[in-house]
């Protein structure tokens, strides 16, 4: 049996809590993008907990007959169409940056396992690594000084 | 409040958890009321799945000897040994057109224009205006410079205003450019587009003998034609259809063989207010006068002023059900036995079915500005496009390029503007596109943004365009289904014109 799913509709506004150890912050923010067109909307929280987020009714003469109650439930399926989109794209980010750079390059491949090979090399290095610190915030060390 | 989960869900949290990240390439999806799911991948590729198929897929426990796995495979949905290579291959040929320049030059041979259509987008100036017709000085200067670009093809294609009121310029354009191509060798075409009125039996005699192409603006039946462009002087329907029978006459008369079909005058509509109900009648004008396609475009917001927007504007959902009506009814025709098809269908028809980047170059990903066309205006300024030199006529030099008695070729394309169209234009980086199932058939245009909007990077959701194009894409997608459609279809995508330009 499914857990209810609780939310406030108050007038114009709309506002409910999400779980953040399930749904990442990007799926969220992912999710919350395809609603632009209909409602403004403000997240809050805290992002190790949960998010609130707060919808509220554009004022246009489209958005008439906005039905909050089947935005939220539209949200929450937004919310599995984005989890889905995130792993497919985490799974698959150094490939297509390899395809993408291969094919602008002109490079086209004679041996395929050669590069399929290069592919697994370029994982195991992990080029995300940030020895310099280049990625980190400057706002942080603003913060801490 | 609380109530139960909506009915309809997808995936549930435990399947999407062992999605099989080592076996399933980069895909899109989007899935339908009636539980089938479309999926896309970077290469156009494309394929419907119902629930328990989109399941299994996502799982890889599909049947690998069935003929969905095998379809997946082929489609490049599945990671396998081959997949890398095949998918270089296939994204390299798609982005080809990056690598050969701008192929499309429009000269703007005046500003001037004895129409005053209620839409016009070039801001025109009226015929006693002195000022606004290039010279021969920038006629030359201008043709030096199309023929430095690094591409193979050059288009050059006259506009205006109306570029008859100059036509000793369009006259030295020509053989000047023959003439200069005689040692450059370049594929070279030449497209006038104009409303005809100006045209004699001289004037059209020396544009077929040249092989120039014809382009004119035909809005529909008479009524909504002449309510879309006024012209004092004389009926414009009537004008416009006069030549638009007699040029195809003088085609007939010069072609007996192939190139006959290649020899035709192409057609422009642009959809008002006005046309949104006369849908009918404007198809049947165009299907009488013997087209072979109608191109129902929305209107672009440039050059006319706000009290005009309120008589001629729609809402994006009033042009979608225009739009699908339209189609249906053009569709019916053929079901009927005549092929006629509707061009901005068979733009998005060439990248769906053919995984081609089509000529029109708004439409590309980088859209066309810059890289793909120029638009020199009759001063000598050169601009990323025709939208920008339009925005130009409205006061806004935004996106001007440089003049080309001061700038050369280099530094017109390569400058900071010309990276940031490419980069606004490049659907890979804006919001909501990388995970939007039309992406890859999905275009952008900075200047339409920048025009609406007040920036050349759009916020998705709430663009006009992007509202109109998807349901467009969406409404073929669904059609599609119908296998007698989707033989029309590629029936269509046959018959329309190859790219010329590169």
């Amino acid at each position: 049996m499914s857990k209810d799913f609780n939310f406030q509709v108050d007038g114009d506004k709309l506002e409910f809590t999400i779980n953040t150890k399930i749904y990442s912050l990007e799926t969220i923010y992912q999710a919350a993008y395809l609603f632009l067109d209909k409602v403004y909307i403000f997240l809050d929280g805290d992002p190790s907990k949960e998010i609130i987020v707060v919808m509220k009714i554009k004022d246009s003469p489209d958005n008439n007959s906005v039905d909050l109650e089947k935005i939220a439930d539209e949200f929450h399926n937004e919310l599995l169409n984005q989890l889905l989109r995130a792993k497919v794209n985490k799974s698959n980010a150094k490939i297509r940056e390899y395809i993408v750079a291969q094919a602008l390059y002109n490079a086209v491949p004679n041996e395929v396992d050669e590069l399929l090979e290069e592919v697994e090399e370029t994982k195991a290095e992990n080029w995300q690594d940030d020895p310099m610190n280049i990625a980190k915030p400057w706002e942080g060390d603003k913060e801490s000084n | 409040m609380s109530h139960k989960p909506y009915a309809k869900i997808m995936l549930d949290l435990q399947t999407i958890e062992k999605f099989a990240q080592d076996k399933i390439a980069y895909f899109r999806f989007k899935r339908f009321e009636d539980g089938n799911y479309l999926i896309t991948n970077e290469y156009g590729k494309f394929l419907w799945l119902n629930e328990d198929n989109f399941k299994n897929f996502v799982l890889d426990k599909l049947d690998m000897s069935g003929p969905i796995y095998k379809e997946l495979k082929e489609k490049l949905f599945i990671l396998d040994k081959e997949y890398l290579g095949r998918a270089i291959r296939q994204y390299a040929q798609q982005k080809s057109f990056l690598k050969f320049g701008p192929s499309l030059h429009i000269v703007v041979v005046t500003l001037r224009c004895n129409h005053k259509c209620i839409y016009c987008h070039a801001s025109a100036k009226t015929c006693e205006d002195k000022g606004y017709d290039m010279d021969m000085k920038t006629a030359k200067q201008t043709v030096d410079t199309i023929f430095k670009t690094t591409n193979d093809a050059i288009a050059i294609e006259f506009q205006g205003g109306e570029p008859l009121l100059n036509w000793p310029v369009i006259e030295f354009i020509i053989k000047y450019a023959k003439e200069k191509n005689k040692l450059e060798n370049k594929n070279l075409v030449f497209r006038l587009v104009s409303n005809f009125s100006l045209l004699d039996e001289d004037k059209k005699n020396f544009l077929i003998n040249e092989e120039v192409n014809f382009c004119t603006s035909l809005d529909g039946d008479e009524e909504t034609h002449n309510f879309n462009r006024i012209y004092l002087e004389a009926n414009s329907y009537q004008e416009t259809v006069k030549w638009i029978k007699n040029i195809n006459q003088a085609y007939d008369d010069k072609y007996h063989d192939k190139k006959r079909n290649y020899f035709s005058i192409g057609a422009l509509i642009t959809v008002t207010r006005k046309t949104l109900g006369n849908y009918q009648k404007v198809i049947d004008t165009y299907i009488d006068l013997g087209f072979r396609n109608i191109s129902l475009r929305y209107l672009n917001p440039f050059g006319f002023a706000a009290d005009t927007q309120k008589t001629i504007w729609y809402d994006p959902q009033e042009f979608i059900e225009f739009y699908k009506k339209s189609l249906d009814y053009i569709l019916q025709k053929n079901i009927d036995g005549r092929i006629f098809y509707e061009s901005q269908a068979v733009f998005h028809l060439r990248k769906i079915l053919l995984n081609e980047e089509p000529n029109n170059l708004e439409m590309r990903s980088p859209c066309g500005a810059g890289i793909g066309q120029l638009a020199y205006n009759y001063n000598g300024d050169v601009y990323t496009c025709d939208e920008g030199r339009m925005i130009a006529r409205m006061g806004d030099e935004m996106f001007k390029l440089g003049n080309i008695f001061t700038n050369n070729f280099e530094e017109l394309i390569n400058n900071d503007l010309c990276k940031s169209i490419c980069s606004a234009s490049c659907t890979d980086g804006l919001a909501g596109y990388n995970e939007n199932v039309y992406k890859p058939y999905l275009g952008v245009c900075p200047i339409y943004n920048y025009s609406i909007h007040g920036n050349i990077f759009p916020a998705m959701k709430t663009s006009f365009r992007w509202q109109i194009d998807e349901a467009m894409i969406e409404y073929l997608f669904l059609k599609m289904k119908d296998k007698k459609i989707l033989d029309i279809f590629t029936e269509w995508v046959k018959r329309s014109k190859p790219p010329i330009a590169k």
